[in-house]
Formats: structure tokens, C-alpha cells, sequence
């Protein structure tokens, strides 16, 4: 009685470890997770970020890298992690390399208006 | 035996994977994430700039809390927490990218302004330059229609050229031969002194020409010393030395043939040139 009731709760255990991601096809939530990853890291690529945020989109591509290694030897849960924080790196260096471009056109802006005040107020003191 | 080996195995993993059999210590990452999302959001700059951002990295950091509350995982909230202090930093970028980008709307008014400015300046220079050109123009052409006046007094031709007024005396002033000046030439030259003190800033050369009769030499002479008496009469009269000279030309530049007796007359003559 005891017995049979161990072999159902074993059963049961090894379901839920099952669907918890330790074993069997890769789970939908993941793989998409996984794409995503890929897709964002690969948009950051053609970005400027690897110009003005290199150290971002590179830990962006090793933890995709350990995201597929980890999907390839069925660890779907670490791929998942790995995929989160793929995705969120290849995000940031993205932003930041937006950032740092706008930031660096506003100074050349702001350095051209400068030499047009410059300029103007020479030919005026010039035209006195 | 083996079922009760088995069953204790399973109760073992699974009391694992509740994390229940010790209560692990709250992860430092997590800490981490929720001190990074509080200073993003007391920054007003991230706070109105990058506000769905903000609100991501807010729920990032929410998911860990919730997930440390119900399943006490340390390495799936360890993993949430990098990737809510993550959602923070691409707040912070965002929020910075958004303020470069009103900066940068903000100088383009600002470069249209002083453009617009330097426009309006180079306008007002241009047009008060044309007016101190016209006010020249008229002055010289006031000053020139006066002075034609003045000389047309005393009955002399005076024509516009460009050295500037040429006023041609005729050799009425002189007797044959001679370099001193008529009795009757003394009352036009008195007026053409008066003139030429009433423009004190205008320089005068007085030139001497003569016919092509006798020496070249002797015509060169004559003629310098001809435009001397003028000059001198001039000077002793009142107008400054130092703003008339005299050249004698002989018979250079005639201004009607030799030939005739009439043209030659013409060809004696003084010529006072004043200045613009």
C-alpha cells in the first residue's frame, strides 16, 4: 500500500520536474525568449553600439552564447536566465550608444551656434 | 527498500527544489536593484524623461521581490535582480538620450535665432553704409553745384572732371609774352580766391599751357611762370600755401589746333583745377 503510494508520488515528481524544465523538448516560453534575445542582440549589433557601448552589447553576445550552450545540453532554465539578461544587456548598450550619438550631436550643435554667436558679434563690434 | 529509498530521494529533491530545507539569506543583488530603482526614481531628470522605462524597471524589480517572496530561489532571483538593475541602467540611458534630444531641439531654435539675428544685423549694416555712401555723394555733389555756382559768379567756365572742378582762365590774364599778371585779371582772381576760401579742404594745382609758337623751353618756362603768379596772387590773397601748387605743361596738351589765331588763344590759358 505504502509502496504503490511512493510510486505514484515518484511519478508525480517526476512530472513536475518534467514541466520545470530539467528534461524533454525545450519549453515555447523559452525558445522565444531565446529569439528575442537574439533578435535584440543582433539589432544592437547594426547599431552604434558596438562603437559607444562595447562592453554592454559584449556581454550581451556572451550570455546569448551561454544561453544556446545551455539550450543545447537541455538546461532550459539557465537558458531562460541567460536569455533574460542577453536581452536586457543587448537593450541597454543599444540606448546607451543612442544616447551617447544624440548627446554628442547636441555638443557639435552647440559648439557651431557658439562660433555663429562668435562671428556675428565680431562683424558687429567690426561694422561700429 | 528500495520504494522507501526511492521515496525518501524524491521528498529529498523536491524539499530542494522549494528551497525549504534551510532559509537562505536574502540576496545581495537584490538589495542592489531595488537601491539602484529608488535613486533612478528620485532623479527627476529619469523620472520625466524616461518614464515607461522607469515603470519596466520598476515591475523587473517587483517580479524578483515576488519571486524571492514565494520560492526563495536564490539563483532565479539573483538572475531577476541583474536583470531589473539592468531595466534601471537603460532607464538612465533613455532619460539621458531624451535630454540630449530636447537640447538638441533647443540649440536648433537657438542656431535659427542667432542666424536670423546676423541676417537682420548685416541688413542694418548694409543699409547704414548706403546711407553714409548717398550723404558722401550728396555732400561732394552739394559742395561741387556751390562751388559751380560760386565760380559761374565770376563769370568762368568751370567743368566737371575727374580730377575733379576745371576752371580755365584765358590768357586775358597776361600781356603777350608776359608772366605778370594784367591789371584787369586781378579782380576775377580776387574772386576765385574768395572762392577757394570758402572750401578750405579742397587742394588746387593751377597749371600753365602755352601755343606751339617760339622755343618748347621758352613755352615751359613761360608757362611755370605763369601759374607761380597765379599761384602767388592766390596765396597773398588768403588761401593757404600749403594747399596749392603750380606746374607750367608749355605747349603739352592743346585743347584746339595752332594753326589758327583763334585756336591758338585758346591754347594759352591757365587751368585751375580744384580737387574733389
Amino acid at each position: 500500500m505504502t509502496g504503490k503510494k511512493a510510486v505514484i508520488q515518484f511519478l508525480l515528481l517526476c512530472g513536475m520536474v518534467g514541466l520545470s524544465g530539467c528534461a524533454g523538448k525545450p519549453p515555447t516560453a523559452t525558445l522565444s525568449q531565446l529569439s528575442q534575445a537574439e533578435l535584440a542582440v543582433k539589432q544592437a549589433d547594426k547599431s552604434k553600439a558596438p562603437e559607444y557601448a562595447s562592453l554592454e552589447l559584449y556581454t550581451a553576445r556572451e550570455q546569448l552564447t551561454s544561453a544556446q550552450q545551455a539550450m543545447n545540453r537541455k538546461d532550459y532554465a539557465e537558458a531562460r536566465r541567460m536569455a533574460e539578461r542577453a536581452l536586457v544587456n543587448a537593450q541597454l548598450a543599444e540606448t546607451m550608444a543612442e544616447a551617447a550619438q544624440t548627446r554628442q550631436a547636441a555638443t557639435a550643435l552647440q559648439q557651431s551656434v557658439e562660433a555663429l554667436r562668435r562671428e556675428a558679434d565680431q562683424r558687429a563690434s567690426r561694422s561700429r | 527498500m528500495l520504494l522507501g529509498l526511492a521515496m525518501s530521494t524524491a521528498v529529498g529533491v523536491s524539499l530542494m527544489g522549494l528551497g525549504c530545507s534551510h532559509i537562505p539569506a536574502r540576496p545581495v543583488a537584490l538589495e542592489q536593484a531595488r537601491t539602484a530603482f529608488a535613486q533612478a526614481q528620485q532623479d527627476p531628470q529619469v523620472a520625466t524623461n524616461a518614464p515607461v522605462a522607469l515603470r519596466e524597471a520598476e515591475e523587473a524589480v517587483h517580479r524578483a521581490e515576488q519571486t524571492w517572496e514565494k520560492d526563495k530561489d536564490v539563483r532565479e532571483v539573483q538572475n531577476l535582480a541583474a536583470v531589473a538593475e539592468r531595466r534601471v541602467e537603460i532607464a538612465r540611458a533613455a532619460a539621458e538620450k531624451k535630454t540630449a534630444e530636447n537640447e538638441l531641439a533647443q540649440l536648433g531654435g537657438e542656431r535659427e535665432r542667432v542666424l536670423l539675428e546676423a541676417r537682420t544685423r548685416e541688413a542694418e549694416r548694409a543699409q547704414r553704409e548706403a546711407d553714409q555712401a548717398y550723404q558722401q555723394v550728396r555732400v561732394v555733389t552739394t559742395r561741387d553745384t556751390q562751388l559751380e555756382q560760386e565760380l559761374a559768379a565770376f563769370q568762368a567756365n568751370a567743368r566737371q572732371t575727374e580730377r575733379g572742378l576745371v576752371l580755365t582762365l584765358s590768357d586775358v590774364l597776361f600781356g603777350s609774352g608776359q608772366a605778370a599778371l594784367a591789371p584787369g585779371a586781378m579782380h576775377r582772381l580776387q574772386m576765385l580766391a574768395t572762392v577757394l576760401k570758402a572750401h578750405p579742404e579742397r587742394h588746387v594745382t593751377i597749371e600753365g599751357y602755352t601755343d606751339s609758337m617760339g622755343s618748347e623751353s621758352h613755352n615751359l618756362g613761360l608757362s611755370q611762370r605763369r601759374a607761380e603768379a597765379v599761384q602767388d596772387f592766390l596765396i597773398q590773397n588768403g588761401v593757404d600755401a600749403a594747399r596749392i601748387s603750380a606746374h607750367g605743361y608749355g605747349e603739352a596738351a592743346p585743347v584746339a589746333p595752332n594753326g589758327t589765331e583763334a585756336g591758338r588763344q585758346q591754347n594759352r590759358r591757365v587751368e585751375v583745377v580744384i580737387a574733389r
